[in-house]
């Protein structure tokens, strides 16, 4: 009993920390911040939601529609608000909105059964979120070792200088917020068919923000640092669950005490293999 | 003389009814090195903003090699051909010096996104190339031992000269230095002339530098622009600027007649 309890809380972090991972392409290794990619996450949950609810389509077709609708999602915000060179906390603005505008949308057209939300089959089993996990770490890390991840530093580190040596910062940036989509969408396409219960309030701006906070709290441009951190994140609230009242204080002075002693977070532009190297470094060091 | 790479003509850009550069014209010949000296606020490196891109002229061309560069995006501007450096220093500054200098030639090594994500042996060698490259760069500057260090960690001379390194990793045909010497001191200048006469020698691009260390320009340009204003003063032979009334006037000031 208590075991299944625990199986359902890990598979549910492993759900987050694909978006969290996304996030992390985009804030840590970019340098664009945003409180809207819960909208991203929401958009691939109801496209494989509906599509599983209404259709009866295979669960693996239903997350390849809700990585392609979450890209696609992307471009729509994406195209016009980053070829304007909107400054980074503009454009977290404008997600925002677009948020905030999907969030009305889902709760008033009748597919997607308004705010009553719909429930769904659990068809996102164990092996289904661990794989994706574990593919979309694969994908990350291949991704930022090559020239696309440098490129993303680049402008992260200094947009001008980025731009001067070649780079085009639309199109880099833009790759930046479809792949990050794309791994939004494949963790909302989890998410409900994990939960077998989706309504538009689970993709707000607090869900965004919580995304976003990983995000700092892990370390910008560091993969391993927000995925652990997103675990303790989900973990968390529910091993506090029985002190009800206290939970959000201590997720908020959880928060509070990471920004005093590590504001470049748990693993500010380190991975934890670095760390690990490290380690054997100073041990082989010792033994001489 | 050598045809002239570089060629500025009629260049002009007002802001807010100020024209920071007013109808400047002048070439920089292949090969050599171009000096454009001019009193603080003469609007050096809003010409250096205009080439690269940055700000759009209100009016004149600009052409590299016969090629216009007019209103382009920097981006496609350095892609045609002509890198930087900043007056206060733009390094990558969480990336270490070979990162820095490898993120040039990645940004115009041609796999994509999927053979990005499959690791294609096309990427892998392309990324290999690329290190190896940065990594001769920097060996002919003189600064390889730097390449694992973190670039915000280097002493300023170091970065200086890494960021360099970064504009002709960029396989440049012009490289704008814009003041590459300040804060340095006499010795440090002149071991960055001889930076940048090897530069000239063995990447074989042409050079336009700003620059406020009177002896660096007299030393190492073949040609000096003198704006003021914003608007051309003098060109000519470094020797013959030097004698030039005019640009002793606006460096120091007319000496006023005696009253009466």
């Amino acid at each position: 009993m208590y075991y299944h309890y625990a199986l359902n809380i890990f598979l549910l972090a492993c759900v987050n920390m694909i978006a969290v991972l996304g996030v992390s392409i985009f804030t840590g290794f970019t340098g664009l911040f945003s409180l809207g990619h819960a909208a991203f996450v929401g958009i691939g949950a109801y496209t494989a939601g509906v599509l599983t609810y209404h259709w009866y389509v295979p669960f693996p077709l239903a997350i390849l529609a809700a990585m392609l609708a979450s890209g696609a999602a992307s471009l729509i915000i994406g195209v016009p608000t980053l070829r304007a060179k909107l400054r980074s906390d503009y454009f977290a603005i404008a997600i925002m909105g677009f948020g905030e505008a999907l969030r009305v949308c889902l709760e008033n057209l009748s597919i997607t059964n308004g705010a009553r939300g719909l429930s769904l089959d659990e068809l996102s089993g164990p092996a289904w979120v661990v794989g994706a996990l574990l593919a979309s770490l694969a994908f990350a890390r291949s991704l930022l070792k090559s020239r696309f991840g440098a490129m993303f530093v680049s402008v992260r580190e200094d947009p001008v200088a980025a731009e001067m040596i070649g780079i085009n910062l639309f199109r880099t940036r833009l790759l930046s917020l479809v792949v990050s989509a794309v791994l939004c969408g494949v963790s909302g396409a989890l998410l409900a068919h994990r939960l077998a219960f989706i309504q538009p309030v689970m993709f707000t701006m607090t869900q965004s923000t919580q995304l976003l906070a990983s995000v700092i709290a892990g370390g910008m441009g560091s993969v391993s640092g927000p995925v652990i951190v997103s675990l303790i994140f989900t973990a968390l609230p529910e091993m506090l669950r029985n002190l009800e009242m206290y939970r959000l204080p201590a997720y908020g002075l959880l928060l509070v005490m990471i920004m005093i002693f590590r504001p470049q977070g748990l693993m500010g532009y380190r991975e934890i293999s670095d760390i690990l190297r490290g380690a054997r470094g100073f041990l082989s060091e010792k033994r001489r | 003389m050598t045809a002239a790479l570089l060629e500025v003509r009629g260049l002009t850009r007002v802001f807010g009814g100020i024209k920071a550069v007013d109808s400047l014209s002048f070439d920089a010949h292949e090969g050599g090195v171009t000096g454009l000296i001019g009193p603080n606020g003469a609007g050096k490196t809003t010409v250096f903003n205009l080439i690269t891109g940055v700000y759009r002229p209100t009016a004149g061309t600009i052409r590299l090699a016969g090629e216009s560069l007019t209103g382009r995006r920097p981006d496609d501007v350095a892609r045609a051909g002509v890198a930087r450096t900043f007056q206060n220093i733009r390094l990558f500054a969480r990336m270490t010096c070979l990162e820095n200098v490898t993120a040039p030639i990645l940004a115009r090594a041609s796999y994509g996104p999927f053979a990005a994500i499959f690791r294609a042996p096309a990427a892998s060698s392309a990324e290999r190339a690329a290190r190896e490259k940065a990594f001769a760069i920097m060996r002919e500057l003189g600064i390889e031992e730097t390449m694992s260090s973190q670039a915000s960690n280097l002493p300023y001379g170091t970065q200086r000269k890494l960021e360099i390194a970064r504009a002709l990793a960029c396989s440049p045909k012009l490289v704008l230095l814009d003041e590459p010497a300040a804060g340095m001191n006499d010795a440090e200048t002149r071991e960055l002339g001889g930076t940048i006469r090897r530069v000239l020698a063995d990447f074989g691009v042409t050079i336009l530098l700003i620059e406020h260390h009177i002896n660096l320009v007299l030393d190492i340009c073949d040609h000096v622009v003198v704006m003021e204003r914003g608007a051309l003063l003098a060109r000519g032979a470094p020797g013959d600027i030097r004698e030039n009334g005019a640009v002793v006037d606006a460096y120091l000031g007319r000496r006023r007649e005696r009253a009466l």
